[in-house]
């Protein structure tokens, strides 16, 4: 019956919508930063965000996440594992995730190229992927492909833009587009070991959103993070912990209606 | 065609990152003070190649001004360049001539933005922009042609009787130096000719023009058969339709001069003269004397009155067409001026023009009769501090009309500007545009003040103010209005590579708003409309091979009357790169959304070569293109451009004979420029 009723919720509300919501958090450290990630440093997850922050990879990394519930909904479960490594002049990167279950499932398969093109400056492409399934109604299979800048202009100043959907992909036969984000953002590091991203993305039928998040790592082991956004208002938090070769993440978000969801994420990082 | 543009973003990204490593520049270089002709032109609220603005910087492009033999009114031409800054050039090269243009730098009143926008229009040695190997002149083709991918309604009800592509040649060929007179630079002949067609129009030469330019003749430094522009003082009696207005530099008003008699060779489909025009030196002494027979666009009542000048240019539908050449004008016109110093010229100019149909337009104190004229006096006078102009203009009916104004500049980086204008309600200059708020000239009596301080090395501050009254009733208000329009800018450099310019920009103009009375009527009343404008914009230039600029900008819009309040903002994402030798790319992706057309946004934008587009962005959408160009050979460029605007979700856009089903408007455009 509750399996009905999120499908029934997923035709309502429109692929489009919950495809939007979904791809707000992957990777726990940007989930904790409200979302903040455009301009952020490299990691497995730029592959969703930026591209461009590929080209700051200089070890072979993989991770995984799990957020087991959004909103407290069992069967809206995503669970995702990336990787990335630098091959050459560039990085590649390429991930998979799923969200939903028997019901509804979307599954994701995306591969990243993220490299300079210019002093201070990366790029960065990522094609993706995207298979919908409805059970008894069978599934269909889309291709988008998404775009990324990012400048260094000053040593403790990123900038980042990504757009999203270029292609201007839509759902099967119909004319219903995916998503197209545009998103600008800034990452400031005022003081060592301090971060703060802002960053402002437009979905171009939706509202402005605004995203914020700050990051203090202690004895370059423990990270702390606090973040919020807007359209839907989000406050959020979480903490990682680096040791050795692995990272080990923790991120959860409220909504104001909806409640908490929380993420939690482990990386192996070779040759850090 | 968006997912050809994709395919060749991708491949461009590809190249850019295997070739990264490698680049080599052939032409063209991006720098964080490169001309910015956005401060010239964002007034323009038009389409590119509508505009003789842009004829007038392309001309001046291809013929850059030799430093050391450039008169001081061809000098004022140069967008930058004031006259105590032409006063110190005219200074310099007599104590010690100019060596190359980076001496400019040495000259008080250039500073490094000013030296990025001069720059382009001046040389040091050469008074030709371009030189053939051959050794008997030079030649010159931009061919373009642009088509709409989406079809507008006047091609689907065949109300436009052409095809839908808009085609553009233009031609200009010159002679090197020929010395036919001893001890003086040599005669240049020059031949020009464009003809255009826009979408729907049925002929290719839909719109032609063309002229044969003679320079430096003996004593004639130009002799023009065919179609030219004359431009004269501040333009109370002569000057084509734009013009350097208010905008982001601040003392561009103050450097309106006009600049004598030019060919023209623009799209512009009116505001030109077609006849013969020659101006003769005399020591401190030039007269032009010009005279012009031709066809105009019109409506002309069964008796025989002219109604309404049609001034469009578009000749698409049959009502169009029957608007074409109805009536013309003839027309005299001649401009004396007097260098009594290096700093003080004093000149008079004067017109009789006469139509084939008498005017009958509208408006209360509209031009009528047969017959318009106008003559004015100017003056201009320069000093180390301090630079003056004013013009007075007279026009048939005895009406008189003043513009004044003074730049100081007490110390080096600090300019003030003050500019007072009065133009009665009656006063009636045809072929004039005097600097003001409206165009037309008339009806206005304002008062502009600005300043631009160099505060440091990293800080320049520029503001204007201007307030201005309408005192008599207009076409739309009835009534005495007015106004006033506030901008501060602050352009900030972090460092070499990264800059930041902050602008806020607020205007009140009175407004017809509809309104209750007393006794709960609906009224008509007279209220004023507020506009704010704020802008970021972060520029970043690592290399001379990339530049990236991100810019915010939020309007918003209060009615006083009705207390309606509208917002808007945009946001872009602007890159010039050159991933590879001889390819030059500038792409921009825009987000933007307003409540209505009322609170748009503009955006001005590169377009191909000789071109450019500042397009007002409404409603919620995107608005994205990609500019490029490849040198094929020396002598070959290739320019390509696709631009669209999609409003996500909407079933129609533009309205009329021009409406678009669907939610894009999208246009590409392939252009050609030849030099030999």
């Amino acid at each position: 019956m509750k399996g009905s009723v999120i499908v029934s919720l997923v035709v309502v509300l429109g692929v489009c919508a919950v495809d939007t919501l979904s791809a707000q958090h992957r990777g726990a450290r940007s989930t904790a930063m409200g979302g903040a990630s455009v301009a952020g440093s490299a990691d497995v997850w730029a592959v969703h965000s930026n591209p461009a922050r590929l080209a700051g990879i200089s070890a072979i990394v993989v991770s995984a996440f799990l957020m087991p519930e959004l909103f407290g909904l069992k069967e809206l479960r995503t669970v995702g594992i990336g990787g990335v490594m630098p091959v050459g002049p560039v990085s590649i990167g390429v991930n998979a995730v799923q969200f939903g279950f028997e019901l509804y499932k979307e599954t994701n398969v995306s591969a990243s190229v993220g490299g300079e093109i210019d002093w201070d400056i990366a790029g960065g492409l990522t094609v993706h992927v995207n298979r919908f399934s409805f059970d008894r109604y069978g599934a269909t299979t889309t291709i988008l492909i998404d775009c990324g800048l990012q400048a260094t202009p000053l040593k403790d100043l990123r900038l980042g833009f990504a757009a999203k959907n270029i292609s201007g992909t839509t759902i099967g036969s119909t004319n219903e587009r995916l998503p197209r984000l545009f998103t600008f953002g800034t990452a400031y590091s005022p003081i060592r070991n301090f971060n703060i991203a802002v960053e402002l993305e437009k979905d171009v039928r939706f509202p402005l959103s605004l995203k914020a998040g700050v990051e203090q790592t202690f004895f370059d082991i423990l990270s702390l993070r606090l973040g919020t956004s807007s359209q839907p208002d989000i406050f959020s938090g979480g903490i990682g912990m680096s040791y050795s070769m692995f990272d080990f993440e923790y991120a959860g978000f409220h909504h104001p209606d909806l409640g908490w969801t929380h993420q939690i994420e482990v990386g192996i990082v070779v040759g850090r | 065609m968006a997912r050809l543009c994709i395919v060749l973003l991708i491949l461009a990204f590809i190249v850019s990152c295997l070739s990264a490593q490698e680049q080599e520049v052939v032409r063209d270089t991006v720098s964080i003070v490169e001309p910015d002709l956005e401060s010239i032109l964002e007034n323009a609220t038009q389409d590119a190649e509508d505009s003789e603005l842009i004829d007038l910087l392309t001309r001046l492009e291809e013929n850059p001004l030799d430093l050391n033999t450039a008169t001081n009114e061809e000098l004022q031409q140069i967008p930058g360049l004031d006259p105590i800054t032409i006063l110190n050039i005219l200074e310099r090269r007599e104590r010690d001539p100019f060596r190359s243009i980076d001496d400019l730098f040495e000259i008080d009143g250039i500073t490094p933005d000013i030296f990025g926008t001069v720059r382009k229009f001046v040389t040091v040695g050469s008074t030709t922009g371009f030189q053939s190997p051959f050794g008997i002149g030079s030649l010159r083709l931009r061919s373009r042609v642009q088509e709409d991918l989406q079809k507008r309604r006047g091609f689907q009800d065949g109300s436009f009787t052409g095809s839908s592509f808009k085609i553009y040649n233009r031609l200009v060929a010159r002679s090197i130096p020929i010395d036919l007179f001893e001890g003086t630079p040599g005669t240049i002949v020059e031949i020009g000719a464009l003809a255009e067609k826009d979408a729907g129009e049925r002929r290719i030469g839909d719109h032609v023009a063309g002229y044969v330019d003679v320079r430096r003749l003996g004593p004639i430094e130009h002799l023009i058969v065919g179609d030219y522009v004359f431009e004269a003082a501040s333009g109370l009696t002569f000057w084509r339709s734009l013009s350097f207005g208010k905008g982001s530099d601040v003392l561009q008003p103050f450097r309106k001069r006009g600049g004598g008699i030019k060919p023209f060779l623009s799209t512009e489909e009116n505001l030109y003269f077609r006849g013969a025009a020659a101006t003769v030196g005399f020591g401190p002494a030039s007269l032009s004397i010009a005279y012009s027979q031709k066809p105009l666009h019109a409506t002309v009542t069964p008796n025989g009155e002219i109604s309404s000048l049609y001034t469009a240019g578009y000749f698409r539908t049959e009502s169009e067409l029957l608007r074409r050449n109805t009536t013309s004008e003839r027309m005299m016109g001649a401009r004396l001026v007097y260098a009594i110093t290096k700093g003080i010229a004093v000149g008079t100019t004067g017109y009789r023009a006469r139509f084939e149909h008498p005017l009958a337009l509208s408006g209360t104190f509209a031009p009528s009769g047969r017959d318009v004229g106008a003559t004015s006096v100017d003056l201009i006078y320069a000093e180390k501090r301090v630079s003056a102009f004013a013009e007075v203009a007279r026009d048939d009916d005895g009406t008189v009309a003043g513009i004044a104004g003074i730049l100081f500049r007490p110390v080096r980086g600090f300019n003030v500007v003050v500019i007072g204008r009065d133009y009665p309600f009656d006063f009636n200059s045809f072929h004039g545009n005097g600097f003001g708020e409206s165009d037309g000239t008339r009806n206005e009596r304002g008062v502009y003040a600005g300043l631009k301080l160099r505060a440091t090395s990293w800080l320049m501050l520029s503001a204007y103010y201007d307030h201005f009254r309408f005192p008599w009733g207009t076409t739309l208000i009835r009534l005495p209005s007015g106004g006033h329009d506030l901008l501060t800018l602050a352009e900030v450099t972090f460092t070499r590579k990264l800059a930041l310019h902050a602008q806020y920009k607020a205007k009140v103009k009175s407004v017809t708003e509809s309104g209750l009375d007393e006794v709960q009527r609906s009224v008509r009343q007279v209220g004023d409309r507020e506009q704010q404008n704020y802008r970021m914009t972060l520029m970043f230039v690592p290399s001379i091979t990339f530049r990236w600029r991100t810019r915010f900008e939020l309007v918003n819009v209060r009615y006083g009357i009705s207390g309606k309040y509208e917002k808007g903002y945009l946001i872009y994402q602007d890159i010039r790169i050159i991933p590879i030798r001889r390819l030059l790319i500038d792409s921009r992706v825009c987000v933007f959304e307003t409540d209505s057309y009322d609170s748009r946004v503009y955006e001005f934008e590169t377009d191909v070569g000789g071109t450019f587009s500042n397009p007002a962005l409404y409603g919620r959408g995107v608005r994205w293109y990609v500019t490029g160009r490849y040198e094929v050979m020396k002598s070959l460029d290739v320019w390509f451009r696709y631009a669209a605007t999609i409003r996500e979700g909407a079933k129609s856009m533009s309205s009329g004979s021009s409406e678009i089903q669907g939610d894009i408007d999208n246009r590409f455009t392939l252009q050609l420029e030849v030099q030999i």
